[in-house]
């Protein structure tokens, strides 16, 4: 017995992590023998035949046991396994696992010591308790290397890993086997998951023309393959010269979701990180901000997907300059703005979107062209929307009631814009001067008459022969409700002039952004 | 956000209101001349006939040829960000790609691999109307040969072209990084016309609206073009006029020998070198009252729809075709105007 216990302290005091609970509890090891007919002579199998009441002590046990190596062929050897692999299982399930812990059954699973069918019970039930550590990942990559184990658990191993991407610590060194990931879309039966793997992962530096051609080859090979369209459309995306897709104008799901196994488990371990739950911005690439009205005369929506300008940047870079590659702040892409705090970190380096009207559904870049003292910004929104108002009039041009609706909700998402700024947008001013002589009072009066009470100020007698003559027209002959509503937004108008006066002025002059 | 009151202007508030600054930023001096327009028809009192201008000398005839003769669907177009001649090429490249893209949807496709159509983007030397104009530039597409041993040029699929000619009263208003070319003129399939102008759209942040020509300004084209001088008149002076009744619109068409049209035009006209609206309004009711002596309609009550001149002809969808070269530039000039007011 003695032998043994020396042995086993000594491997205690070896681990480099030792959860503190399991140490006090060292003295409570007991070793008993085995019912096998054959002891190893220095592996001895921990036997927890009698039941443990601390539920870690039993982990470290098994986890010593998995570690250890399944022993030779003995008939009670599956008993062992079984309850260890419950063991496993029901402490992963309950309070997720440790990061030392999938450290070591990652590398159990992976080097093919056990069955097909042990390796493929572990990797279900390596649920993390907080995190995981990419020295793990990046030690079971390598194991896959080997080959050792076998398609169905390298699969399995793929699955779990995009599933659990979110919780592994630092992802630095696993972009740095991006190679690796890449070379193994050769095999079929992995490409969808390593697809989904390698979208996660890649960033602008991993995208190389001959990366490229290798995609498109597996394209023609495969055919249109929904992951593979993703991964393309991602590349496009970092470095669109090298490249040309067009994407379906709906959501399309790219990837199935393959978190089904965990998913449970992974709320779990979300509520104990306090994570906030990301959005599923991850799977879908392509318009976010898609209307959810059917357009029947134009196929796409009117305001434009938000997409950030690379493409000019493009342009002449025949070669990378020294100092382009010395140069390490890289500019965001205007997609992966999410909230505030990141706006105002990167507020100097913002790629901005290629077609300035996308801004409109996006809160935070409103907040950017608010600040922003580039004319070119604000006079391309300017011709954006002067033309889109035209255009999608239904009473300007063409009388086209059908789509009254849409046009409203056009305007509405306008005037929230310019209540978010509490400014009016010029070329909503020039919009109604030109419109409001022909407009019959009816359609979309709430929406116009909001427009109204968001003019810029101005001088009375200016935007009296503009403005007030033809709705003076329109008030005498019509309902007292419309007079009322005429009323009210002329009231706002006012409060809105009132506002912009009293502010100081000498704030206006260093923050004057004529919008 | 206020347009008056800038870094340059003085402190008070109240003396904003009427202080307008001469060093205005673009958005401001656009604003401006929003405000100041009371009404937003183009009716200049007068306009300058169309004359020879000094650089139709330089271009060659024989590629002016290219421009004659063919019907070009009209679009305004709103300024280009970040567009450089220089980058012909690339462009070329790029939407290359993206036609193939866009016929295989969903299919990726490199840029830069061989297709069965070709993208070519050149400029064209010579069509502007003053030396401020940014040059015109024209995009092709061509369909390539299968056969290599054929010569690469093969069939032209589509043709468009931008251009600006007398746009100052929008080039004042953009500043550097815009390029100003209000016109644009398509020849071709429609769907090649669509995704043409989806991508421009997406990459230089422009807006293509089609543009369209009310009867006003047709009448307006008709005086002009009868006002031009011809050596020889190549075809006659016709009118289109659309009745909207059931089941089917009534179609009125009106044809007159040119040279009787510009004896008529002669007997109207007044001041030299210059068209009024009177000689304009003149003109066309001698027309309308000469119809309804014969045939007792009002045409005064239509639609005119087509106006049909030995210099061009043109339709109000907006559609033109140019017959004369002498007055292409002429020609032009109208329809940038046209598109410049759209656009504003």
């Amino acid at each position: 017995m003695s032998p043994q216990k020396r042995v086993k302290n000594s491997q205690a005091q070896n681990r480099t992590s030792q959860v503190s609970s399991c140490q006090t509890n060292l003295s409570a090891w007991k070793a008993k023998p085995s019912n096998s007919k054959s002891i190893l002579k220095q592996n001895t199998v921990e036997d927890c035949e009698h039941a443990d009441d601390q539920a870690e002590d039993a982990l470290q046990i098994t986890l010593e046991y998995f570690e250890k190596g399944p022993t030779k062929t003995s008939e009670s050897k599956n008993k062992i396994l079984e309850k260890h692999l419950k063991t496993v299982e029901s402490m992963a399930w309950k309070n997720g696992l440790a990061a030392e812990a999938i450290d070591i059954l990652l590398n159990v699973a992976l080097s093919g010591k056990f069955g097909n069918a042990v390796n493929t019970r572990i990797l279900k039930c390596m649920i993390p308790e907080t995190l995981i550590s990419e020295h793990s990942v990046v030690k079971a990559v390598s194991w896959l290397c080997v080959g050792k184990c076998s398609s169905s658990t390298k699969v399995l191993f793929y699955r779990w890993l995009v599933a659990m991407f979110d919780f592994i610590d630092h992802k630095e060194q696993i972009n740095l086997l991006y190679g690796f990931f890449f070379a193994s879309l050769q095999d079929d039966a992995l490409c969808p998951y390593v697809c989904h793997l390698l979208y996660l992962l890649t960033k602008k530096e991993n995208v190389k023309p001959f990366r490229v051609r290798k995609l498109l080859d597996l394209q023609a090979k495969m055919g249109m393959q929904p992951h593979l369209q993703a991964l393309l459309s991602l590349y496009k995306f970092f470095v669109p010269t090298l490249i040309s897709v067009t994407l379906p104008v709906r959501k399309k799901i790219y990837f199935k979701s393959s978190e089904n196994m965990w998913n449970s488990a992974l709320l779990a371990v979300r509520l104990r990180n306090r994570q906030p739950f990301p959005e599923p911005l991850k799977l879908v690439l392509g318009p976010a901000n898609v209307r959810p009205l059917k357009r029947k005369w134009n196929s796409h929506s009117v305001i434009p997907v938000l997409n950030s300008g690379s493409y000019t940047k493009e342009f002449g870079k025949k070669e990378m300059s020294l100092s382009d590659c010395l140069n390490h702040s890289r500019s965001l892409p205007v997609e992966q703005l999410q909230n505030f705090s990141q706006l105002l970190k990167n507020i100097h380096c913002l790629e901005l979107p290629s077609q300035m009207g996308s801004v409109l559904n996006n809160s935070l870049l409103l907040h950017y062209i608010n600040c922003v003292r580039d004319e070119s910004v604000l006079l391309r929104l300017y011709h954006w929307l002067s033309q889109t108002l035209q255009e999608e009039c239904i009473w300007y041009k063409v009388n086209n009631y059908e789509h009254g609706k849409d046009f409203a909700n056009f305007l509405d998402t306008i005037i929230r814009a310019q209540c978010f700024l509490q400014e009016g947008f010029y070329s909503c001013e020039a919009f109604l001067y030109k419109s409001l002589p022909l407009w019959d009072g009816l359609c979309c009066r709430s929406q116009f008459l909001q427009l109204v009470s968001w003019i810029p100020f101005s001088s009375f007698s200016e935007v009296k022969p503009l403005l007030f003559d033809h709705l003076a027209q329109l008030f005498f002959t019509s309902t007292i409700y419309f007079k009322c509503s005429v009323l009210q937004s002329l009231k706002e108008l006012l409060q809105n002039w009132l506002l912009w006066l009293s502010v100081d002025v000498r704030m206006k002059h260093l923050t004057s952004s004529p919008l | 956000m206020d347009p008056y009151d800038a870094s340059e202007s003085t402190p008070s508030a109240s003396s904003h209101l009427k202080d307008y600054l001469i060093g205005a930023t673009p958005l401001q001096k656009r604003l401006e001349s929003v405000r100041k327009q009371t009404s937003f028809v183009p009716t200049p009192p007068r306009r300058k006939i169309p004359q020879c201008s000094q650089l139709q000398e330089d271009v060659d005839p024989h590629k002016v040829a290219f421009f004659l003769h063919k019907q070009w669907t009209l679009y305004s177009v709103t300024p280009l960000y970040q567009f450089s001649y220089s980058n012909l090429r690339e462009y070329a490249r790029l939407l290359n790609a993206f036609i193939a893209a866009e016929k295989q949807k969903g299919l990726a496709v490199e840029v830069g691999e061989d297709f069965n159509i070709k993208v070519i983007f050149s400029t064209l030397l010579g069509m502007k109307g003053t030396q401020r104009d940014p040059e015109a530039f024209l995009v092709q597409i061509l369909s390539k040969s299968q056969m290599p041993s054929e010569n690469r040029e093969g069939k032209v699929l589509w043709t468009g072209w931008f251009c600006c000619i007398f746009g100052d009263s929008l080039l004042e208003t953009v500043s550097q990084d815009f390029t100003c070319l209000p016109l644009f003129l398509a020849n071709g399939a429609e769907s090649n016309t669509a995704i043409i102008r989806t991508w421009f759209q997406k990459t230089f942040d422009c807006h293509f609206s089609p543009l369209a020509i009310n009867a006003f300004n047709l009448s307006w084209m008709a005086a002009m073009w009868t006002a031009c001088k011809m050596d020889r008149y190549m075809a006659t002076t016709e009118f289109l006029w659309s009745v909207p009744c059931s089941p089917q619109s009534l179609d009125i068409s009106y044809a007159i020998h040119p040279e009787d049209a510009k004896a008529l035009w002669d007997s109207v006209h007044k001041t030299p070198g210059e068209v009024t609206q009177e000689e304009v309004d003149l003109f066309m009711d001698c027309l309308y009252s000469h119809f309804h002596r014969h045939f007792k309609i009002h045409l005064s009550a239509t639609r005119l729809v087509r106006v049909s001149t030995s210099v061009a002809s043109a339709h109000t969808d907006g559609k033109i075709k140019i017959l004369c070269h002498k007055y292409l530039i002429g020609v032009l000039a109208y329809l940038t105007e046209l598109a410049i007011f759209q656009v504003e």
